[in-house]
């Protein structure tokens, strides 16, 4: 059987649907990109999305604001995007229960789908890479993954900061116990996706830099060899990934795809962010323009649970008082009971301001030119979180919208898969996220029933993808 | 009014908590006397290389900088994009078994050279004198100086010639800074920068000199060594030598940060920039009071380590270190004159030790009310060593504490008593936590709500590591009769080996610990240096290969 989705209505998204030219006028970096040359192993087969891109917000929503009414209405988180005129090609899923382990240990099972491991330490971590970068390393025929991941954090607007990993949700793994860090200052984004054009005052040439790195590469692999030596089995382990990783950023020296075109060789956008709403808006174009640009097959923004300087601007502030100070974390915590009003309009404004940087990341892919579509029109985008209601910490209902190419699914709908003893997804009537991930596996042409673990689980998963 | 039944709390019953509550040594559940010696592990050394934490590669760089000439004071230095160890496991220095992933890797090579660009911005002054593009003897004596600086022992002489080999290829195709620059980021992307040394001298399993001046020195400066401990370096070979550094190495400032440090993991204490309290409820908490608590705490914490005070009076003592503002908070009689003026004084008798000191119990609290849970937890992991795993599942079921400051949250707490799902761990956290009821979100001590319903903190706490139940009046009480519990002292030396090697130590360094707490009144100054002499300390254990 089928899952009947709540709402029926389709829309077949038209190829440019842009609030209006003054959209297009506002965006001077993004104009003349025409769609860049495919240098890479991979080629996609007709109508497989050509990247993916993932935008994760920690803590779960506000359901009742997310779940859009009948008509395919939207409330107030995904408003952003209908009024970007993007929601025809949106898919927004509900119902699908995050299987492997609920609760914050349970976000970086989301995207693995296997429990975590506990070292002789006590520290757990996933085992296995995360469905992104499988998808990633497929792209590159099982070579390195070419990533770009940016989220916005406390000291996105601290010069000091470049890259971060430290956050109570990690979502995206590259391996055993191998988690992908965030780039998190704009100026540093820039600079690893477009390094000509930002290279600092006093580097002459960006040819310094890359035969700099060839030599210290060279070196410290050599370091590393020399300690393996000295060292118990697991830190040998440990080193030889660290080698790997070294080796690989040699052998992407020189042979990343050079731009194509004059935009991708030469950006040029006010990158300026002195508030951290701002540099969300830059993280969230320089990804855009990156995934567009071809720098990466897989990207990722992040939303890190941030102190309350950083998202209070969301907030009314008649509510800052009862927040004050607290992180984005411990808010949601004081906030635990959602039937509160205050807590409900609190995180309805905050997840609303997701939903608008969500929206933003749509309408930059949109407004790129493919030929026979927008880079939006070719590419899988999702939003995610790792919990459902944010103050129940309950995993089993995420909120998931699915833009782009969906792997053929029909766009402009919402599909709910509401508990029901006759499905055919488990015991408890759901899916799982599992069958989300071999979901997006075969929309890149990934073949498979299987992905993760299917002992260690809540409730029961079956195999396959989801119907969508 | 009928006084209220007495709260027992009975972490006997723990085991009733299974899952939930446990011992982090024990996976088992079975006690050390009925596991086979296999189980309990070596006495002797650890193993797994630890990994410098973020505040360490910071500081480091810093001192790197310092020391070769360049000028720190300008701008901010580049933060580290090396993850933070997990922040549910405490301490900063605790070995992270994460490897570094490609992202990582890649991160950490581009933070390389945004440093590597500070470090070479005006090199003939660094330097002294003016590279060019071939090893000649300005740049090697640099490089030297900068490679046993940054991996904390000599060059090898294969090292020399690598350093050689990337500063004459890089600068023949580049400029001699360049050359330069990659000498940084060749020495900053090394492992032997990132991770600890663990080379054991060439006949057995004790580190080497070095390996050890680095251990002492990140476990009690935080940093590389410096100029001194270098001297003093080749001295490190036996454990007497090794004490007596140990011993001035804690009279040095240096030392202080860390011993806050510490407890500031240990107890999980927020920053005073973290508190905050709502200003119609405590129109005095600003932002200089709360500066205040942790300079009251850092200071108590630092005389119970530095001066020789035994573990007992850490957690029972009335001794503080105050300003006017303190003294009000204390309800003392003024003496200070204000803000600047700090005088020891002694505390009334409801406060026993570090945990009834505000710091803490405002870390405890929300913006207005205090947060009973979080204190009864902060006993049972902190002090008791025992941990608390959240339940997996939704929490809506229970009651909601109500945010406002009042006796609302009794109605809470019994609420969490009448639900057996709750109950089998809050039974010990509800308990625990009323003890310190009479302590508001600031830390000032009460004895009523703000609502006018009476605080009673009493209770009895049995335990099967108590000789005989703690019948309490009070918080204070209870944490005196703790405070000599060998269970108790042995928890915080723990604590302390944890800190110092990177490892939590296993049940036979556990049992060698108890032997430096059973001596009566034993100093945690002792405590330290046993530990710093300890073969877990200075050896390794035998590695596979």
């Amino acid at each position: 059987m089928t899952h009947k989705p709540d709402d029926l209505v389709v829309r077949r998204g038209r190829r440019r649907f842009l609030a209006g030219a003054a959209g297009l006028l506002a965006l001077p970096f993004l104009e003349s990109i025409a769609r860049p040359s495919k240098a890479k192993a991979w080629t996609p087969a007709p109508g497989m999305p050509r990247r993916l891109v993932i935008f994760f917000n920690g803590h779960g929503l506000i359901m009742e604001e997310f779940v859009p009414r009948a008509g395919f209405v939207q409330g107030a988180l995904l408003r952003p995007v209908a009024d970007a005129g993007l929601a025809p090609k949106t898919l927004v899923i509900t119902g699908v229960n995050s299987k492997v382990q609920s609760g914050h240990p349970g976000a970086p099972s989301v995207l693995t789908c296997t429990p975590l491991e506990a070292d002789q330490y006590g520290i757990t971590h996933p085992r296995t890479a995360s469905v992104d970068h499988v998808i990633a390393r497929h792209m590159q025929d099982g070579g390195p993954a070419r990533r770009f991941d940016v989220g916005v954090h406390d000291q996105s607007v601290d010069l000091g900061a470049r890259s971060l990993s430290d956050d109570h949700t990690q979502m995206f793994w590259s391996g055993d116990d191998e988690h992908v860090p965030s780039i998190i200052h704009p100026h540093a984004a820039l600079d690893r996706a477009f390094p000509s054009t930002t290279g600092e005052p006093t580097e002459p040439t960006v040819d310094a830099r890359t035969v700099r790195r060839r030599s210290v590469l060279d070196g410290a692999l050599a370091q590393l060899t020399q300690l393996q030596g000295r060292v118990s089995t697991s830190d040998r382990v440990r080193l030889e990934r660290h080698a790997e990783h070294l080796r690989a950023i040699e052998l992407s020296l020189g042979g990343t795809v050079a731009p194509t075109t004059p935009t991708c060789a030469d950006p040029t956008f006010d990158r300026s962010a002195t508030t951290h709403a701002r540099a969300a808006e830059v993280l969230i174009d320089t990804l855009a323009l990156a995934m567009a640009c071809n720098v990466a097959d897989v990207g990722t923004f992040k939303a890190f649970d941030m102190e309350e300087g950083a998202w209070g601007h969301v907030v009314h502030p008649d509510l800052a008082t009862t927040f004050g100070g607290e992180n984005y974390h411990g808010a949601w915590h004081k906030a635990s009971d959602q039937r509160l009003d205050y807590a409900r309009r609190a995180f309805t404004a905050i997840n609303t301001w997701h939903g608008s940087l969500f929206a933003r990341l749509l309408r930059r892919l949109d407004e790129v030119d493919e030929g026979d579509g927008s880079a939006l029109d070719h590419s899988l985008v999702m939003w995610i979180s790792d919990f459902g209601h944010g103050g129940g910490h309950g995993s089993d209902n995420l909120p998931i919208v699915i833009a782009g190419n969906a792997g053929g699914a029909t766009l402009g709908r919402h599909v709910n898969y509401a508990r029901d003893p006759a499905s055919p997804y488990g015991d408890d009537g759901q899916p799982g996220n599992h069958n989300l991930c071999v979901s997006l596996l075969q929309a890149f042409g990934i073949p498979g029933d299987r992905f993760g673990d299917y002992t260690n689980v809540s409730q029961s998963v079956e195999p396959g993808p989801l119907s969508l | 009014m009928p006084r209220p039944a007495r709260w027992i709390v009975a972490v006997l019953a723990l085991a009733a908590c299974e899952g939930q509550i446990g011992n982090p040594t024990d996976p088992s559940g079975r006690p050390p006397s009925e596991r086979p010696p296999t189980e309990l592990g070596d006495p002797i050394g650890v193993t797994g290389l630890r990994r410098l934490s973020p505040l360490e590669v910071e500081a480091t760089v810093h001192d790197l900088l310092v020391e070769l000439g360049v000028d720190v004071t300008a701008t901010e230095l580049p933060r580290t994009p090396l993850p933070s160890p997990d922040h549910r496991h405490g301490f900063q220095t605790t070995i992270a078994t994460g490897h570094l992933g490609f992202e990582q890797v890649r991160s950490l090579l581009e933070w390389s050279e945004a440093i590597s660009e500070r470090a070479t911005a005006d090199l003939p002054s660094a330097m002294g004198c003016t590279p060019t593009a071939a090893f000649d003897a300005c740049t090697r004596d640099y490089a030297t100086r900068l490679g046993e600086l940054a991996f904390r022992r000599p060059l090898t002489a294969d090292e020399l010639a690598l350093f050689e080999d990337v500063h004459v290829t890089v600068a023949a195709e580049t400029t001699p800074r360049d050359g330069v620059r990659a000498l940084w980021e060749l020495a900053l992307t090394s492992p032997d920068f990132t991770y600890l040394s663990a080379r054991t001298v060439d006949d057995g399993s004790r580190l080497t000199p070095h390996a050890i001046a680095s251990q002492l020195s990140y476990g009690l400066w935080g940093t590389m060594p410096d100029a001194w401990l270098r001297e003093r370096t080749a001295t490190l070979t036996t454990p007497e030598a090794v004490r007596a550094t140990a011993d001035a190495m804690l009279d040095d400032p240096r030392a202080e940060t860390i011993v806050a440090r510490f407890h500031r993991d240990w107890l999980n204490l927020a920053s005073a920039s973290e508190l905050d309290k709502d200003p119609a409820l405590y129109p005095e908490f600003d932002a200089t009071t709360a500066a205040a608590l942790e300079t009251e705490l850092d200071a108590f914490v630092v005389r119970s380590v530095l001066e020789d005070r035994s573990i007992a009076d850490l957690f029972a003592s009335r001794d503080a270190f105050v300003n006017r503002r303190l003294e009000a908070l204390y309800e003392l009689d003024l003496r200070s004159s204000g803000d600047d003026d700090w005088q020891w004084r002694e505390l009334p008798p409801e406060r026993a030790g570090v945990l009834t000191r505000p710091l803490f119990l405002a870390t405890t609290a929300g913006r207005g009310e205090s947060a009973l849970i979080h204190r009864g937890v902060a006993i049972i992991e902190h002090l008791l060593c025992r941990t608390l795993t959240p339940p997996d599942d939704a929490i809506e079921e229970a009651l909601p504490i109500p945010v406002d400051a009042s006796s609302g949250k009794l109605a809470a707490v019994a609420d969490r008593a009448s639900k057996p799902h709750c109950a089998t761990c809050h039974d010990t956290i509800d308990p625990l936590g009323l003890a310190f009821e009479s302590f508001d979100a600031i830390g000032a001590f009460r004895t009523a709500y703000p609502d006018g319903v009476a605080i009673d903190p009493a209770g009895t706490l049995e335990s099967t590591f108590l000789e005989a139940p703690i019948d309490y009046a009070g918080a204070s009480e209870l944490l005196a009769e703790l405070a000599e519990a060998p269970e108790v002292q042995l928890c915080y030396a723990t604590k302390w080996s944890e800190w110092l090697t990177g490892t939590p130590p296993n049940d036979a360094q556990r049992a060698e610990i108890a032997r430096f707490t059973e001596t009566p009144g034993v100093s945690i100054r002792e405590v330290l240096l046993e530990t710093l002499t300890s073969p877990w300390f200075l050896d390794r254990a035998e590695i596979e290969r």
